[in-house]
């Protein structure tokens, strides 16, 4: 009889236990559904828009380019500011439109050139998701993009620019740990500045040389040090263009450190063999994914594959020459990826898997003693961990517009109707591009040319605008007004 | 087993029962006490993960080491004194004949990327700065674009606009050339540009050049250079 009560009684405590898990978790249910409801909204602060990759694929760069401008917000503070008009500067150059391009790009540049952006949302992109976060890019996107501007600017006629941009470009690729062990460095930046200015214009002006010891002093200019070769071979061409002949031989040096396959091409402009640079984009650069833990690790992946395949380039009179890219964005993704939180989303996955575990084997132990407080506290763990494994996962916003790879080929053009045929058969196999219609440079500049090779197999009309300062080509189309005007300058 | 004796057996068992009950009480009194500091923790835990950001959000403007307004504004005052004690114009007054000095395009040696329309806003600032625009007043100094480019200008989407001899009649005395220079020094955390801005007249009639004077200015931007 009593073993009976002692049942009853037992059985009454279980009920009792489960009674108190049931009340104990009644008062957070709508709290748990908002908490559900917030995890699902911060999964979703990946931007969402259209892809162009098929237009890409088939060379409709101006459907690319209208698509994407449909797209574009105009508030500075939206995450999609900078990441919209740096698509619509590459595609627009795509197009042909330098102009347009350049608009852009302005707006990405004083961007790129504003620091401390995301500082007041550090601790949420830590404790949240990076997608409260201005985009940026990572620092291979923010240099691709620079030297695209460059490009932009060559194309017009500014190789000033150009070389501002190029240079630009190699130093968002430092490696700025490395210069905390030169604190010096940035103490006496003024006068060590002062001085090295003051040598340049001496130097331009036929003056003696400085006093060494630095390398600003010594040159008036620093070779950055990176692995960036196209920025290094830009930098050298608008060099050249500028009448700086040992500033450009410097960056050459550097190119020819980096791909010695590039000699030919180095030697050719090196003798200014040339009066059009006719630059080459090829495939689709790579996609950012999240994989690992939670998707907490940020990884680019090819969507075209690396090939070191040559780009034929056939001049009538000239004959074919074979040269390598200059540069595979697969690569540059891979050495420049910018991993600064990623340590921090891992530890919180960690975290996470641990506030789970932990969070239910308290609520198991607090429902067996019948303990309201184990209870919560496990419940409690639960959701933090399950919190911090929703935030864990890295954001995987990107520019999907850039290409693959880039060549760069250095010719003469003489007549505005000189064909040229291009074809890189590790991209698109036996197609083949011919250039017939051509801006011949009036003056002693170089002109630039921009031409994005599609995967289609037919003929394409590769769209071309005549830059500022040279002859139009003989039935090119007049160049667009700009739809943009460039924003205000000094906001 | 005797009546007496079942008694005590209940009893005992009875004790026994509820010393059982105590001292699961007991266990569950220690888990409880034991868990307390651990359910603190994460419920501590969860409201900072929600509360925290929101409060620590505090707001930083982000910087540029860019060329800022007041640093061109800044520049014409000093242009405008170096030309007033420079040889080539100390000694004119309001009664000499006309000047008028062309500012040719900007030659950008900096770092800083300035496209062409930017180049010209420059421009454009530095004439209509008041200290060179009393320039007028004082030593009948005047500064204009070139024509080339009011040629180019009129040749824009407001061609139809414009008025097609605006410019060609001006009689230029003298150029006026700009170039900038820049150095950079950054860490990962501030970036430092101290920019150069060389100004070079030339008179046009003998082609030498009668004033030459340099400008300088430096920016400093704090933040993550890449954020």
């Amino acid at each position: 009889m009593y073993g009976i009560k002692a049942l009853m009684s037992q059985t009454d405590r279980t009920t009792r236990t489960w009674e108190k898990v049931s009340d104990t978790f009644l008062l957070p249910r709508g709290f748990v559904v908002l908490l559900l409801f917030a995890l699902l909204l911060l999964g979703g602060c990946r931007i969402s828009r259209a892809s162009v990759t098929p237009y890409l694929l088939r060379g409709d760069y101006a459907a690319a380019r209208d698509v994407v401008e449909r797209q574009v917000v105009d508030d500075r503070s939206s995450r999609r500011y900078m990441l919209d008009r740096m698509r619509a500067g590459v595609l627009n150059l795509d197009a042909g439109d330098a102009v347009r391009s350049e608009a852009w790009f302005a707006e990405v540049y004083d961007v790129l050139r504003t620091q401390g952006l995301n500082a007041d949302k550090t601790v949420q992109s830590i404790v949240l998701t990076e997608g409260v976060k201005v985009w940026k890019g990572e620092p291979f996107e923010q240099a691709l993009a620079l030297t695209y501007y460059g490009f932009v600017q060559a194309r017009l006629g500014s190789w000033d620019n150009a070389r501002a941009a190029a240079g630009n470009a190699l130093f968002y690729l430092r490696d700025f740990d490395a210069d905390r062990e030169r604190e010096d460095r940035l103490i006496d930046t003024e006068e060590v500045a002062r001085r090295a200015i003051e040598y340049e214009r001496r130097h331009n002006e036929g003056g003696g040389n400085a006093p060494s010891g630095d390398e600003y002093l010594n040159n008036g200019y620093v070779v950055e040090r990176s692995n960036y070769t196209m920025a290094y071979l830009l930098h050298a061409i608008a060099s050249q263009q500028l009448d700086r002949p040992d500033e450009a031989s410097d960056y050459y040096n550097r190119v020819l450190q980096l791909e010695p396959g590039l000699r030919p091409v180095v030697q050719r402009l090196r003798n200014g063999d040339y009066n059009t640079v006719l630059v080459i984009a090829a495939g689709i650069g790579p996609r950012k994914v999240a994989t690992g833990p939670d998707g907490a690790i940020a990884a680019f992946r090819p969507s075209t594959f690396s090939s070191i395949g040559p780009v034929r380039v056939s001049e009538p009179g000239v004959g074919a020459v074979m040269i390598p890219p200059v540069t595979n964005v697969n690569t540059m993704a891979r050495d420049h990826r910018w991993n600064n939180l990623e340590d921090i989303r891992l530890a919180k996955s960690r975290l996470g898997d641990l506030a789970v575990t932990g969070g239910a084997a308290a609520l198991l132990i607090g429902a067996d003693n019948s303990s309201e407080a184990a209870m919560i506290a496990g419940g409690a763990a639960i959701l933090a961990g399950l919190f911090l494994k929703a935030t864990a996962r890295a954001n995987t916003d990107y520019a999907d517009v850039f290409p693959q790879r880039l060549y760069l080929v250095p010719l003469t053009i003489t007549r505005p109707d000189q064909p040229v045929s291009i074809k890189v058969p590790a991209y698109n196999g036996d197609h083949t591009l011919v250039i017939d219609r051509w801006d011949v440079p009036l003056g002693p500049d170089a002109a630039l040319r921009y031409v994005r090779l599609p995967r289609a197999v037919t003929p394409i009309d590769v769209p071309s605008r005549p830059a500022r300062q040279i002859v139009p080509g003989p039935g090119q189309p007049e160049p667009d007004p700009p739809r943009r005007r460039l924003l205000p300058l000094f906001r | 087993m005797t009546p007496g004796s079942w008694h005590k057996f209940v009893n005992r068992l009875s004790r026994r029962e509820a010393a059982a009950e105590h001292s699961q009480e007991v266990d569950r009194t220690r888990v409880a006490d034991s868990l307390r500091p651990f359910a603190s923790l994460w419920a501590g835990l969860l409201v900072l993960l929600l509360v925290g950001p929101m409060l620590v959000g505090c707001k930083t403007a982000p910087t540029t080491s860019r060329i800022a307004v007041e640093d061109y504004q800044a520049m014409a005052a000093e242009m405008s004194e170096s030309l007033r004690h420079s040889d080539a114009i100390e000694g004119r007054s309001s009664a000499s004949a006309p000047m008028v000095i062309s500012f040719e395009k900007v030659r950008n040696l900096s770092s800083e990327i300035m496209p062409s329309g930017e180049q010209w806003a420059v421009v454009a600032m530095v004439r209509s700065a008041q200290p060179i625009r009393r320039l007028w007043d004082d030593k009948r100094i005047v500064f204009v674009i070139p024509a080339r480019h009011t040629i180019d200008q009129r040749d824009t989407i407001d061609a139809e606009r414009a008025d097609k001899g605006f410019g060609t009649e001006r009689a230029v005395t003298h150029t006026i050339t700009a170039t900038f220079r820049s150095v950079t020094r950054a860490q990962s955390d501030r970036r430092v540009d101290v920019y150069a801005c060389q100004f070079e007249m030339i008179d046009i009639q003998s082609g030498a050049t009668v004033w030459i004077d340099e400008f300088n200015f430096q920016r400093t931007a704090h933040g993550d250079v890449r954020d």
